[in-house]
């Protein structure tokens, strides 16, 4: 699995999301919704980026408008998601454990 | 268990004397009721403060929506075109604040989709009308017609809001009700009458509401796009598209054949979102690295190839030093290398099917650098047609493209010749700027529609802008700052 590509993948998510009209406006708004990223629900997000990260680069290209995820504004591990409102979301594609959703 | 716990404290005792051994147990009982006394101290003042913070985000909302909706109500009756500028503006910028308020209270995004949504085209109708007016021209009957929908929108949230306030006022508004209804819903369980709270029903009024058609920022038009250089294109088999991405990746490889080779291709799957594309997944013999390629079904267009390099060393590398090296390459060396790549980049395009197109933009940073590609037919520029290759400057391989932009607005242009000369579209610049460089481009406007315009990279004291000038009316369409940045030049 192509582990740069979830990251963009996930990046392309918060940027739909501040194109969207159903989402706020604002990068920070976005990432800092209440309830919607669980990494920044529990903390996981004011970690230390380690040194070898392929974050930044990641994060550069989905700036730069790469979106495997097709227009997605969603995405959820089957295995572990505890809302079933979100399985009512269409299913637009599937990468690595997690459901890209719009 | 008990009775060794036992023999330890009565040991204890008799060192330390049966006094003393209560008086520890009394300090370690009082420094336990302390902390818990301090910290529940503190949990309860954090959640106050908590719950200040969303009754102040609320008051706000109740005030931006009540502003939004008076002055919707104000400028209906008003007719001079400069004080309705003035009103459309506030309204745009009421409704902005409204909805960037709503993200600060504890609703779940299921709440607040719908009411989001009207918000937003709210604001870029208005914002639309007012650059309508100030160009001097007049309503059309379906903008009166959005209006009239907004309007009635408004006065249907307004009373909403007015419950919500009493409730707020009167102290009816737990915000711990909320959270626990709001995460019921969300896991699908069934609330009960007296459970459903005035302020999750922000979304009723919007249950019928189809959203605005404008020339404007969030229209409806803009939220399903069609991809315009697919048209005319015929729908290809999984077979065809995978000899298409094969073919695509090697050529990523360009002159360095013998160390890099394609050992598998998986197909992983098929998406129907923006566009309906097809995954694959590119395994390379020998090293850990893997290429992810999605191709479009119509067509079997390259939209997005990324390469994750599992290299080690380069990494490393980079990341301790890239600091003082930057500062280190001066002007020259970035110039060279943004050259370098984009030879080689301009090179893989070709050999994939993507000509005449001009290198725009570059962002160098530490061994890659990016470049914006733009399309170009009869030598004038044509800025949304937007293809972003990148480079490894080292490996001299290609590492990722994406052409989205290419895919969504390339189309062969029928771009008039019935345009005003160069020198005539200068006379409408600012006196004092110096004029570097001047062509022809097409550039997007923020409703997509496209404008034919002369593109002027000027000075003034020490700032570089762009101006683009409409090549038929003269106007002055957009003007952007141009910023330099540690990996290349940022347009605002």
């Amino acid at each position: 699995m192509n582990l740069i590509f979830g990251q963009v993948a996930v990046g392309a998510v918060v940027m739909n999301r501040v194109k969207s009209p159903l989402f706020p406006d604002t990068i920070a708004a976005v990432i800092y919704q209440k309830g919607q990223f669980s990494c920044v629900t529990d903390g996981q997000i004011n970690k230390v980026i380690s040194a070898n990260s392929t974050i930044y680069k990641a994060a550069q290209a989905a700036i730069n408008g790469s979106d495997p995820t097709s227009g997605s504004l969603f995405f959820y591990n089957p295995k572990t998601s505890k809302s079933s409102w979100i399985y009512t979301r269409k299913k637009v594609i599937t990468i690595g454990s997690h459901v890209f959703a719009k | 268990m008990i009775e060794k716990f036992e023999s330890k404290v009565n040991d204890l005792k008799k060192k330390l004397g049966e006094k003393n051994i209560y008086l520890i147990f009394f300090v370690i009982f009082g420094i336990v009721m302390l902390f818990s006394l301090v910290m529940t101290n503190n949990y309860k003042r954090n959640r106050n403060a908590l719950m200040d913070i969303y009754n102040k985000s609320m008051y706000e909302l109740i005030g931006y929506v009540e502003n939004t909706g008076l002055n919707i109500a104000k400028a209906r009756i008003t007719t001079s075109k400069s004080l309705l500028i003035i009103s459309y503006s506030k309204i745009a910028t009421y409704a902005s604040l409204a909805k960037s308020t709503i993200s600060s209270l504890p609703l779940e995004q299921d709440d607040t989709e719908d009411i989001s949504k009207f918000l937003s085209q709210t604001s870029g109708y208005f914002t639309y009308l007012v650059s309508k007016l100030s160009k001097g021209e007049d309503l059309y009957e379906k903008d009166i017609i959005n209006l009239n929908t907004i309007n009635d929108k408004y006065t249907e949230l307004t009373k909403i809001f007015k419950e919500i306030y009493n409730e707020l006022c009167l102290g009816k508004l737990k915000w711990d009700e909320v959270e626990k209804v709001a995460s019921k819903k969300l896991q699908g369980k069934e609330i009960k009458e007296d459970e459903d709270l005035k302020v999750l029903s922000l979304s009723k009024p919007f249950t019928e509401y189809a959203g605005l058609i404008y020339d404007g920022a969030f229209s409806n038009h803009l939220l399903n796009p069609t991809p315009k250089y697919l048209e005319n294109m015929k729908e290809m088999s999984k077979t065809d598209c995978e000899s298409i991405v094969k073919k695509s990746v090697e050529s990523m490889f360009l002159d360095n054949k013998e160390k890099y080779e394609i050992e598998e291709i998986t197909f992983t799957g098929e998406s129907n979102g923006k566009l309906d594309i097809y995954s694959y997944d590119i395994k390379i013999k020998n090293i850990d690295d893997k290429i992810t390629v999605q191709i479009t079904k119509k067509g079997a267009v390259i939209n997005l190839i990324l390469w994750e390099l599992n290299d080690k060393d380069s990494k490393s590398k980079n990341n301790t030093q890239d600091e003082n090296n930057k500062n280190v390459n001066d002007e020259e060396t970035i110039k060279q290398e943004n050259e370098k790549a984009s030879k080689l980049a301009n090179k893989y395009l070709e050999k994939i099917g993507f000509e005449n197109l001009e290198a725009t933009y570059y962002i160098n940073l530490e061994n890659e650098v990016t470049i914006n590609f733009a399309a170009v037919e009869n030598n004038v520029l044509i800025y949304p047609d937007l293809i972003k290759v990148t480079v490894d400057i080292d490996k001299n391989i290609i590492v990722s493209i994406e052409s989205t932009g290419y895919i969504f607005n390339h189309t062969k242009r029928k771009i008039s010749k019935n345009v005003v000369s160069v020198e005539e579209a200068k006379t409408t610049l600012a006196k004092d700027i110096n004029i570097i460089t001047s062509r022809l481009c097409i550039i997007p406007m923020e409703d997509n529609s496209e404008i034919l315009c002369y593109e002027f990279k000027g000075k003034i004291e020490n700032n570089y802008f762009l101006i683009y000038v409409n090549a038929k009316t003269k106007e002055e369409e957009n003007v952007l700052l141009l910023l330099e940045t540690k990996g290349g030049t940022l347009t605002i």
